[in-house]
Formats: structure tokens, C-alpha cells, sequence
């Protein structure tokens, strides 16, 4: 039986925990003839402070939303350049390369022993993990309209370095700079995504959760691609023309990265045999429209990602089962002077229609299952030094025919940043029941309540 | 005869000057506005945007002092801080004194729509006349009865109304220092800065 499962350490190794407060990339302005002070902070490829692009990481304030979209090429500091022989620059290298590295580092308390996918070990109760995750980032401006965010991660609980989050992006401008347009290439769903009510950018309370996480958390299919599980290749368009209002539409198309040649070869042998993945290719769409004013901004919008899928990529008796995700997002900010104030959330809803003989000959009567998930994120910070957030999760449905998939938990943080790119976490996990199991076993010997985590972090970039 | 030549000298003067003039816009400074520059302030300087002034057909005089006061981290508001501290940082004399002179070339964007007539009037008022009984000035003897700005003493006609209200602000309250505007808009109360806001966006 095909059982999805997101294991919390897993979706966080790329997906949550990736710091959007990829630093990159301001590029340099212009082939100064003098040589720009090397500014040896977190701005250094910038120039400008965190707070001109991040309320607090990784959540982007409007004008770092503006940055993404274009690509990441905004840029101050000088560059090897050339041009052809229409005068349109041919080479723009920038003479600091644009990296960083991120360190996530916790120590966490639970009664539940949890399972590590490193070696299939049972982890404490109690574990911590310098580092939890440890990652190296390529993040600017590749040359004029180009640019990328690329991570590498070494993660501790699984013991792999690989591949996380990455993305090449390609940005113009037109009709008056009120519209631009781009294509991305990108390894994970909703990486190219400029809001944080998206699946990858999902700021707030566990953006950055416990090393060992509690595993059995039943999730829609769409959360699953995440971190090199899937490469996708599209475009997007942009439309403002008055500065107030924006417009953002993007389609992209899917393949799964887990495997290929016919799904014989892995490349993630125990995602792929416990998740399912692609076959051929699955069309993702995007709207979002944003409203900005005064020092509010707004936004709501839907994405969304038919697939057909099986475990392993390998179809049953030639069937696959059918994925079609649809959400619903929202995003709205308040930036002010001293106090920052931010709700974000997404409600996904999941039809997964079964297809799959094997599934149906083991005489289930219902040929297709729903699966909702609701996620809201509410944060306060003061000075983006002092504050906190609040996340909810809510999920109902079926995960897989006959398998209940009601889990209700809250995640709850207080946060301290000595520093703008520092943030020191203390935060708590609360479940009230997961696949419908209020207390008491949830049949892979764990108690539920059981599994309510204490963790303190750190989470810091340079 | 005497008379010809002069007024033909003159007119060749003029004409001189103002080629020279034009011809001072220098391709490196409009290569930065366009890469740069205008990601946030539009092209030509002509944003629409609430969250950054317009620059198209700033004083010359103004930008060079203001850029220079980003680079040496002398302007304080908090926008100026997260953002023009880093953009200035590296820029040479030259560089900002050829970035100046572009944008004063550009034309004025067109005033924005006034939504409170009532509201734009009342700046108006105090606009060219001062509040005597509050000690405020009337802003037109150094802005100019346009609001056309003169050399140091920056242009606010068609200026973002946002942009103005937090400049007002920050200037009220000695965020954004500087001597003259700290005192001139001391007793202006939120009212008058939304009415003077209003009326120099529309024009």
C-alpha cells in the first residue's frame, strides 16, 4: 500500500528551512573604475542592508520581491565587462563572487524516540545536531537579466550533502517597465514563487523545525517536491502599471528528479520507494495579485500541479494514480518604523484518483480520495530584534484509500536576532492528534501527544 | 552692425550652452540609471511607485548633496538607511555629480491625481503663504512659487505624496536631520503634512 509520508526532517532539508535571505546579489553597479571597499558582512555582495529586501528571514518585503522577480541582478559592486558590437553588454562577472554559507543548529526534547532516515536508527527523545544543517549558497547575478540562487546542503539526520532548493532565473523588461517577464528553471516546487505563503518560502513558526523530527505527518503530493525531487522549466509574467497593483502569473512543467530510465535507476532510493513520483511531465500554475500601501501590503492567489504519479515512477499493471492539487494563498504585511506585523497562509486541497489495479484488487470501494491542508502563520517582531510567531496546521481527508489523514498541530516560537542575519529560536511543537489518532498509538508504536517537541535553535548566515 | 554681432554672439552663446549642456550627459551615467536607478525609481527617474521618490527633473544641486550625504551615511531616515546607504557607498565625486545632471535632464513626470480638492487647497495655501501664528514659512520663498526647487533646495512639485509625508515626518521629527526643514516643519501637524503632501503630488 502506498502510504505518503512526509517525514519533518525530510520536506526541511530543502524545502521550509532554506533561508531566503540568500544575500546575494546586488550587484555591482557599475565598472567603477575605483575599487569598491570590500565590505566583509552579510551585505558584502549587496551593498544594502537585510531590511531593504527581508522583514525578517526568510520572509521578503515588497521591494525583496521585486528583487527575486528580476532575477537577482540588482547589483553595486564592480564586474569584469564587456560588450559586442551593438554596445549590449556580453559579459558581466562580478569580481566577488556572490556565496554564503548558512548554519541551522539545534537541541530538542521529546518523549517520542524518532526515527533518523540516515541508517533507519531510532534517535533519543532528546537529540541535538551541530549542525543540523549546514549549507553553501551560489546567490546573484550571473550577468545582466541572469541570475540564481543555488544551495548545497549537508544535512545531519539523513547524512547526505546534495543538491537543496536552487534556481536560475532569467528577467526583462518591457512596455515601459510596467510589465517583465522571465523564464526559471528551478529543482522544487514554488522555489521561484515571490511570496511566503508558498510552499518552499513558508515563513514563521518551524521554518526551521527539530533535526529528528517526528515522522507519519500525512501531506498533499505538492508538498513532497521540494529540495531536488522534481525539475521544473517555465516562464512567468509581471504586470504593474501603477506601482499600487501587481499582477504575477507563472506555468511551469515538472519531471521528477528522483529517478529516471524507466524508474530503474534512483537517485533518491528511499524517497522514491516511499513517495510517489512523476511520470512524464506535470504542468504547475501560478496567480498571485498584490496591492501594496502606505506600509501594508497584500496579497492572494492560487497555484497548483496536476500530476500522475506512482511509487518508484513505476506504473501498475500500466496505471497510475492522479494528483490534482489546487491551492488557495494569501500574504499580507504590515512594515513599519519599529513593528512588524505578518499573516500568511495556504489551504491545499488534493484529489488523488486511484487508478492503481494493485490498490483496487485489494477491494477498496472508493476510487478516489481528498486531502485537505490548511496552514496559517501569524509573526510579530519589534525592531526585527524581539518577537515571535504562531503557526497552525490543519489536514483532513484521506491520505490513501481507508487511511483518515486528520492532524492538528501548532507550532509556537519566540525569537531573538542579535543580528540581522542571526536568529536564536526557542520553540515549541504541539500536537493534538495526528491521522486521527487523538491519544495513544498511532500503530507505528508512538504516542501521539507523546511527540510534542521542545526545541532551541540557531540559525544564522554569512 | 555692431548691434548684429552682438545679439549673434549672444544667440551663439546661448545655443552653446545649452548643447554644451545637454551634451554633459554622460553614457556611463545613463548606462547606472538604467541598470540601477531605475529598478526602483523608474525609468528616467519617473516611478509611479508609493515606496520611492521621483527624480526625474530634480535639481542637479540637490542629488549630488543628497547622494553624498547616503555615501558619508549623514541622511538617516530609515528608507534612506536600508537602501541609499549601499547604493551611494561605492560612488565617486564624479559618478554622482554625472548621475545628478541625468536626472535633472529628465522630464518632470506629470502631478498625480488629487483625490481631496479640498484637502490640495489647503496645501496650497500654506504652501505659498506660511502659518504665521504657527511660526511655519511659506515654503514657496525657498522651493519657488512652482515648487520647481533651486539648485540645493529640491523640486517637490508632482513628488510622491507618500514620499513627502514621510519626509515631512522625518523631518518633524528629527529623523532626517538637517537644520532649516527640521525647524521649518516643527509645528506642522499630521493634517497640514497630508494637505501639502496632496497638493505638491498633483502638480
Amino acid at each position: 500500500m502506498l502510504h505518503r509520508i512526509r517525514s519533518l526532517t525530510g520536506v526541511r532539508s530543502g524545502g521550509l528551512a532554506t533561508a531566503g535571505m540568500v544575500l546575494a546579489a546586488a550587484a555591482a553597479l557599475f565598472a567603477a573604475p575605483e575599487s569598491a571597499q570590500a565590505v566583509p558582512s552579510y551585505a558584502r555582495q549587496t551593498g544594502l542592508a537585510c531590511e531593504a529586501c527581508h522583514t525578517v528571514f526568510p520572509e521578503l518585503t515588497p521591494f525583496g520581491r521585486q528583487f527575486k522577480l528580476n532575477a537577482y541582478t540588482l547589483t553595486t559592486k564592480p564586474a569584469v565587462t564587456d560588450e559586442d558590437q551593438s554596445k549590449s553588454t556580453s559579459l558581466s562577472l562580478a569580481d566577488m563572487p556572490p556565496l554564503s554559507v548558512m548554519i541551522q543548529a539545534d537541541t530538542s526534547w521529546s518523549n517520542n524516540n524518532r526515527t533518523t532516515s540516515k541508517n533507519g536508527s531510532t534517535a533519543q527523545g532528546n537529540d541535538t545536531q551541530f549542525p543540523q544543517q549546514l549549507s553553501l549558497f551560489y546567490a546573484g547575478k550571473i550577468s545582466d537579466h541572469l541570475g540564481a540562487q543555488m544551495q548545497v546542503t549537508f544535512q545531519q539526520a539523513s547524512g547526505t550533502f546534495g543538491i537543496d532548493n536552487s534556481e536560475i532565473r532569467f528577467a526583462d523588461q518591457g512596455l515601459d517597465n510596467k510589465l517583465t517577464y522571465g523564464l526559471t528553471l528551478n529543482d522544487a516546487v514554488t522555489m521561484s514563487d515571490l511570496w511566503n505563503s508558498s510552499l518552499i518560502w513558508a515563513a514563521g513558526a518551524g521554518a526551521m523545525g527539530p533535526g529528528v523530527g517526528d515522522t507519519g505527518i500525512p501531506a498533499t503530493f505538492i508538498e513532497g517536491l521540494g529540495a531536488g525531487k522534481a525539475t521544473g522549466a517555465g516562464g512567468f509574467l509581471n504586470w504593474s502599471s501603477n506601482g499600487h497593483d501587481s499582477l504575477y502569473l507563472e506555468t511551469e512543467l515538472y519531471r521528477s528528479s528522483a529517478f529516471n530510465n524507466n524508474g530503474t535507476t534512483y537517485v533518491d532510493n528511499a524517497w522514491a520507494s516511499a513517495n510517489p513520483t512523476i511520470n512524464g511531465v506535470a504542468p504547475y500554475w501560478r496567480a498571485a495579485f498584490e496591492h501594496d500601501w502606505g506600509h501594508q501590503t497584500f496579497e492572494i492567489g492560487t497555484f497548483g500541479m496536476y500530476a500522475r504519479a506512482s511509487a518508484n515512477g513505476v506504473a501498475v499493471n500500466g496505471e497510475d494514480n492522479d494528483y490534482f492539487d489546487n491551492a488557495l494563498d494569501a500574504q499580507y504585511q504590515y512594515i513599519g518604523e519599529h513593528n512588524i506585523f505578518s499573516l500568511a497562509g495556504n489551504l491545499i486541497h488534493e484529489n488523488q484518483t486511484i487508478n492503481n489495479n494493485l490498490v483496487l484488487a485489494n477491494s477498496y470501494s472508493k476510487s478516489s480520495v481528498d486531502m485537505n491542508h490548511l496552514r496559517l502563520t501569524g509573526s510579530y517582531f519589534y525592531d526585527r530584534k524581539y518577537g515571535g510567531s504562531v503557526t497552525f496546521n490543519h489536514i483532513n481527508g484521506d491520505s490513501v484509500v481507508g487511511s483518515p489523514a486528520n492532524t492538528q498541530y501548532e507550532v509556537f516560537e519566540l525569537d531573538y536576532m542579535p543580528w540581522l542575519n542571526t536568529k536564536l529560536l526557542a520553540q515549541y511543537t504541539l500536537y493534538n492528534w495526528v491521522n486521527a489518532q487523538n491519544y495513544g498509538y498511532n500503530g507505528v508504536g508512538t504516542q501521539v501527544n507523546d511527540g510534542n517537541t521542545f526545541m532551541l535553535g540557531l540559525w544564522t548566515a554569512f | 552692425m555692431k548691434k548684429l554681432i552682438l545679439s549673434a554672439t549672444a544667440a551663439l552663446v546661448v545655443a552653446f550652452a545649452g548643447g554644451a549642456f545637454a551634451a554633459d550627459i554622460s553614457p556611463a551615467a545613463v548606462k547606472t540609471a538604467d541598470n540601477v536607478c531605475s529598478k526602483c525609481h523608474g525609468a528616467g527617474g519617473a516611478t509611479t511607485s508609493p515606496l520611492f521618490p521621483r527624480l526625474a527633473g530634480q535639481q542637479a544641486g540637490y542629488i549630488e548633496q543628497e547622494l553624498k550625504l547616503f555615501r558619508e551615511r549623514g541622511r538617516g531616515d530609515p528608507h534612506a538607511q536600508a537602501y541609499m546607504w549601499g547604493i551611494a557607498g561605492p560612488m565617486s565625486d564624479q559618478q554622482i555629480k554625472e548621475l545628478a545632471v541625468y536626472f535633472a535632464n529628465q522630464p518632470p513626470a506629470p502631478g498625480q491625481a488629487v483625490s481631496d480638492k479640498a484637502l490640495a487647497a489647503k496645501g496650497e495655501a500654506l504652501f505659498q503663504n506660511g502659518d504665521d501664528s504657527h511660526g511655519i514659512p511659506a515654503c514657496a520663498s525657498c522651493h519657488g512659487k512652482m515648487a520647481e526647487g533651486n539648485d540645493a533646495i529640491p523640486r517637490l512639485a508632482g513628488q510622491s505624496s507618500d514620499y513627502l509625508m514621510g519626509q515631512l515626518e522625518a523631518f518633524r521629527s528629527k529623523l532626517r536631520e538637517n537644520d532649516t526643514m527640521d525647524t521649518n516643519a516643527q509645528s506642522l501637524s499630521n493634517d497640514q503634512i497630508k494637505a501639502l503632501a496632496a497638493y505638491l503630488s498633483s502638480l
